[in-house]
């Protein structure tokens, strides 16, 4: 037996649907291609913010590139598409068409008549043990029902006979969509060769008709539902796809612990208080999802989810209680379900299935695990066993399980035969693949997919395939790590046209505007993507200071002292470990410093800080900005993983300074993209936050720890000082246009704390943080009372903190010494900017916090509040 | 015989003092009695103290009455009194050799379409093959089915300690079987466990138990808590009757249902999700007391429907 080759007909031809593909493929070559792999990934990447599997980037490139990473869960588009005829695809249609409606019938009675008990059509154990089946309880008034399943995602093979079989139905998330449709968006930049001469199904009017019945989802007749899509998060190797369908959906993108339900309905927690919710997207787990009703061992999940769902003013899609169909024991059952349901005979069947809580399947256990004779009548036994409950999808091949483990894993069966189903290895179609040497067949599983609107199921002319390794056997599990997928192509041909949905001609697309408010989990990142590009900031102006101060081998004393000071505060944020000594002269000086602009120094951590937040952003920065700070800080990563010869002193020093040149524009060019082209969703505002209070902070620092010197209370003493602060201040062109070369302590601070016209002084950075908290205030509907209250006292602290400031520079201003008053300063200077600090975390703790992490009651978790049951 | 029914007053009340407040809370209450073969509730009431924002009643799948309450503003108490008067008159078993032989049920329960379901285990009470085995004593080829349970109830009886404090709801039936004490949840799901190890379905049945003061003393207020039990199935002719492990007895006349699941994870009185707190405590008081001895004793009449305290104290 040899799988079927979907390019080659098997009698030495190539199919027709692929001449134009397969000429393209020998033109460009498989170095070409490998290339156009990586470019569609690192596309991806961009897209997603989810890094690339170095496995990819081969020989030659650059593996500092921050985008790849050797563990990433990066998708991989093979650039050779599937390629599926449309009388192929028709029938393959139809048969989704009827099997997401079977399922659609299936799970509706499940959870109301049960006749597939009553008429014997399902074993009682493949309903009752089914980990999909929820136990949800019933409102007395009745609950709003809507459908179960309205999208539906189906995995299919080819085998060896020439026909498609399911090998796994997916409606609790039946992730890939978004996927498909971005991978043909890349696909078209990256192979636009293969697109020419041929003409391939679009996928666009889909997406529509699904947005826009989504937006008719909701049970309320809100002319604008607002709809999220629940995520479990950056670590789920699905995050990709989760970014891509939000931004495609035009939704939110959450996660549990950012909803909350209150008096019945469900909110998004965002920075202006909390946000209705009317149409969830389900992408996580669905059987944790409300841990008030459903079984499970922590608090996961949004208590009162179903409550609110039942109530309807929420409808979740897909309904939770539709996972149970995944369960691989029902397969058997379906044709006869089929049957019953819909009067029809099933037009896709599965792979070979056989539930081993059949009467009568312990002689076929045996034989299986244990095949008698030479030719075994199970042929080859390329049997799998997993799961009939859906409870855990592992898989134990046959093939690979030594005696032993056999005789273990009959035990297991035998107790409980009912508790598995085992499945004949499907030989699945392949496919030419981009490989490490050439181009190879590679097995292919495919997935399509299907929603439902009003004029019932239409299935994507498209799709993703999943491109299984060299030996790797096709399987039911889930995916856990990075895969390789391919686009899927319909063609279109030329006796057929294709049933394209008449969308505008039946639907009247909801006006959507952009829902404003942003959720508090992204505030706190943007919080500090704020404060990290600020210490960068900070950092890079001090090293260009310091350089500045190097001067030949003999330096003055003031000088020396200058340097001394540089150096101290240099250490005290962090950017030196160890404090430079002047007089041991210049080699050791740049050595001190070169560590600071190393690949583990401190500007190489804050870069990695920044790049780790990106991914969480990635649904919420503008692609421009997205990738200017991602590659922009690959390339100084770059930068400062070289290092310079060390003897060689001249190239040295020219490398910082131009390390931290390009630092001081990074951060530049950023602020600039927040400021033109971040506008949406609040975000710049939390961005801006963080680099105010990092910015105060670091005046605050940069005074206190330059006026903290021996004799600094002397004349000549308290003038370099000042210089020094109005240098490291990056002030000294406002000053001398003010005062000209007069340098005294009440001007100075005066421009450095509290002129708020000064952008780089503590006092804009306070009035900033004051009117801006003064704007979240802002009246809004939705917003909560003591939301706005909140706002206002962060803003009266910021004020406060300010005219402690205003106090302080008076009391150096009257001063009858005003550099004996200046000297007396910096235990002042450190308690504002400790007073800045606590700011911080009031903000945090206003806008970001979660409250406190909720605990489950009653069920054993906490035994000092479970109701024992004692009888005397 | 039929007995004259008996008509109880049930009075539980909960009340949980939150060392912090808690901010949010959300629970699920199975606190009201339901109607059933052999008991109708003719009078049922739930209070709570403070206000919730949201209530809302309805039965959860296994049909047992629950309300649900949402908790929005800071909290330091909940308190929670539930009051109802329930009929009660469970049917005299059947006399056991009328019953079917023990593996004539197991094989009509995997066919039932709704029995079939109390042959699956819950979250808390794993099925498990050894304490089949201890269950299996009982149940030698051909016995009548309620022949079997019977011994077996009364086994469970005489060989465990009942003792608090040992073990927690989490304690699985294997260990209760090693350590031979624990109470009476304890023993119903050691029994659920083996039962349904054997193929006999099996249930949880939680509620309350008459209490009678030692001779000469005065009964003390709120000096019981709630109870659970076995919920053992006959066959189609004779349904399911309970059987309560802790006392060694076969429910007739005492016991007042709450309501059943697989297991307590499906049943649990008051189960709740909280944010907040830390440090709380928790106080559980039931009185069971014929309504006629009720409406006559001033002191429990005096209890009324709320608050707790007045009882607890």
């Amino acid at each position: 037996m040899i799988p079927i080759d979907e390019m080659v007909d098997g009698q030495g031809g190539v199919r027709p649907q692929w001449r134009h593909l397969l000429s393209v493929i020998s033109e460009l070559g498989h170095q070409e291609l490998t290339g156009r792999r990586l470019q569609i990934a690192l596309a991806l990447s961009d897209q997603t913010g989810v890094l690339v599997p170095a496995r990819l980037t081969g020989q030659g490139f650059p593996s500092a590139d921050m985008r790849v990473s050797a563990d990433a869960l990066g998708m991989v588009c093979d650039p050779i598409p599937l390629i599926l005829k449309g009388h192929e695809f028709a029938a393959l249609e139809a048969g989704v068409v009827q099997r997401a409606r079977l399922l659609e019938a299936l799970v509706k009675d499940v959870y109301g008549e049960r006749s597939v008990l009553k008429e014997r059509l399902l074993p009682p154990s493949l309903v009752w043990a089914n980990r999909g089946f929820l136990r949800g309880g019933h409102p007395d008034g009745g609950e709003k029902t809507g459908r179960f399943i309205s999208s539906y995602a189906v995995d299919l093979v080819r085998e060896t006979d020439g026909r498609w079989r399911v090998l796994g139905d997916r409606v609790e998330r039946g992730n890939g969509i978004g996927l498909a449709i971005e991978s043909r968006r890349q696909m078209a930049r990256a192979v636009p060769e293969f697109f020419g001469g041929m003409e391939v199904r679009r996928l666009g009017s889909f997406l529509d008709r699904w947005q826009d019945s989504i937006q008719h989802a909701g049970f309320s007749n809100e002319a604008n539902p607002s709809v999220a899509l629940l995520t479990s998060g950056p670590s789920s190797p699905h995050w990709g796809e989760h970014v891509i369908l939000a931004r495609e959906l035009a939704c939110a993108l959450v996660e549990a612990g950012d909803l909350t339900v209150r008096e019945g309905d469900l909110w998004l927690k965002t920075v202006r208080g909390l946000r209705r919710v009317d149409v969830l997207l389900m992408r996580q787990d669905t059987t944790s999802i409300d841990p008030l009703e459903l079984d499970s061992d922590g608090p996961g999940g949004v208590s009162g989810l179903l409550d609110a769902a039942r109530s309807g003013s929420v409808k979740l899609m897909n309904d939770p209680r539709a996972g149970f169909v995944e369960a691989v024991g029902t397969a058997p059952f379906l044709p006869g379900l089929c049957r019953h349901f819909l009067g029809e005979e099933l037009l896709l069947d599965n792979i070979e299935t056989v539930w081993l809580g059949a009467p009568g399947a312990s002689a076929f256990i045996e034989q299986l695990l244990f095949p008698s004779g030479g030719t075994d009548s199970l042929q080859s036994g390329r049997w799998a066993i997993t799961s009939a409950l859906g409870d855990d999808r592992k898989v134990h091949r046959l093939s690979v399980l030594d005696y032993s483990t056999r005789a273990r894993l009959s035990e297991e069966i035998n107790r409980n035969p009912w508790r598995y189903s085992a499945y004949r290895e499907p030989l699945a179609s392949v496919s030419p693949t981009v490989g490490d040497k050439g181009i190879v067949p590679r097995t292919v599983v495919l997935r399509l997919f299907a929603i439902h609107d009003n004029d019932g199921w239409s299935v994507l002319p498209g799709g993703i395939a999943r491109v299984f390794g060299a030996e790797e056997p096709v399987t039911v599990e889930p995916i856990r790590v990075a895969q390789t997928i391919k686009d899927v192509w319909v063609t279109v041909d030329e006796h057929v046209s294709p049933r394209e949905a008449p969308l505008t001609a039946h639907h009247r697309l909801t006006i959507r505007r952009a829902q404003g408010d942003l959720p508090s989990r992204a505030a706190d990142d943007f919080f500090w993507l704020g404060r990290y590009l600020e210490q960068i900031e900070r950092g890079a102006r001090l090293l260009r200071v310091a350089l500045g101060h190097i001067s030949g081998s003999d330096p003055s004393p003031r000088e020396r002292a200058d340097f001394d000071v540089l150096s101290r505060q240099m250490q005290e944020i962090g950017i030196l470990q160890q404090p430079l000594v002047p007089g041991y002269g210049l080699s050791s000086i740049v050595r001190g410093l070169s560590t600071a602009a190393s690949a583990d120094g401190y500007f190489a951590r804050t870069l990695r800080k920044i790049t780790r937040l990106v991914p969480e952003l990635a649904d919420r920065l503008t692609q421009d900005v997205r990738d200017y700070i991602t590659h922009r800080a690959n390339s100084l990563l770059d930068r400062l993983g070289q290092r310079a010869h060390p003897t060689d002193l001249g190239r040295a020093l020219e490398q910082l300074v131009s390390i931290s040149s390009e630092l001081l524009v990074y951060n530049a060019t950023l602020s600039g993209f927040a400021a033109e082209s971040m506008v949406s969703s609040g975000g710049r505002q939390f961005l801006d936050l963080g680099r105010r209070i990092e910015r105060a902070s670091g005046v605050l620092l940069t005074c206190a720890s330059i006026l903290n010197q021996p004799d600094v209370h002397q004349r000549g003493r308290m003038e370099g000082a000042l210089r020094l602060m109005l240098e490291v201040g990056d002030s000294v062109i406002t000053y001398r246009s003010r005062y000209f070369s007069v340098v005294q302590p009440a001007p100075v601070l005066d421009l450095l704390l509290l002129d708020e016209d000064n952008p780089r002084g503590a006092g804009f950075q306070l009035a900033a943080l004051r009117d801006s908290f003064s704007e979240l205030a802002v009246e809004s509907q939705t917003m909560p009372e003591a939301q706005r209250a909140m706002s206002l006292e962060l803003a009266e602290f910021a004020e406060g903190i300010r005219e402690t400031l205003a106090g302080l520079v008076d009391e150096v201003f009257h001063a009858s010494s005003q550099d004996a008053a200046a000297a007396q300063l910096p235990p002042k200077l450190k308690e504002v900017q400790a007073a800045v600090i606590d700011l911080s975390d009031r903000i945090g703790r206003s806008y970001f916090s979660v409250l406190n992490s909720p605990r489950l009651v009653g069920i054993g978790n906490e035994t000092a509040l479970d109701e024992s049951a004692l009888t005397p | 015989m039929i007995s004259r029914p008996t008509i109880y007053c049930v009075r539980h009340t909960t009340s949980y003092a939150y060392g912090h407040p808690v901010d949010l809370a959300a629970h699920v209450l199975h606190l009201t009695p339901r109607d059933c073969p052999g008991q109708r509730v003719l009078k049922t009431s739930l209070e709570c103290e403070p206000q919730p924002v949201r209530r809302e009643t309805g039965t959860d799948h296994f049909g047992n009455r629950i309300v649900w309450l949402f908790h929005e503003e800071p909290h330091s108490r909940f308190d929670i009194v539930a009051f109802s008067e329930v009929e009660v008159s469970f049917p005299e078993l059947p006399p056991v050799g009328m019953t079917l032989p023990w593996e004539e049920i197991v094989a009509l329960a995997a066919s039932d379409p709704e029995v079939s379901e109390y042959l699956f285990e819950g979250s808390m009470c794993p099925t498990s093959a050894r304490v089949g085995d201890y269950v299996a004593q009982d149940f030698p080829v051909g016995r009548p089915v309620l022949e079997g349970l019977l011994a077996l109830n009364e086994r469970v009886f005489r060989e465990f300690r009942f003792r608090s404090g040992v073990t927690s709801l989490r304690t699985k039936p294997e260990e209760v079987l090693d350590r031979g004490e624990g109470v009476c949840q304890d023993f119903t799901h050691l029994m659920l466990s083996g039962l349904r190890s054997l193929g006999l379905p099996a249930r949880y049945m939680s509620g309350y138990i008459r209490t009678r003061p030692p001779q000469g003393q005065k009964r003390r207020l709120g000096a019981d808590v709630s109870h659970a039990w076995v919920g053992v199935w006959l066959g189609p002719d004779y349904g399911w009757i309970g059987l309560d492990p802790t006392n060694g007895i076969v429910v007739r006349d005492e016991h007042v249902i709450l309501g059943w699941g697989r297991d307590y994870g499906d049943i649990s009185p008051v189960r709740g999700l909280i944010l907040g707190g830390g440090g709380d405590t928790l106080r559980v008081g039931v009185d069971l007391v014929p309504c006629d001895e009720w409406y006559q004793d001033p002191e429990l009449m005096k209890l009324g429907v709320f608050p707790p305290s007045a009882l607890v104290e």
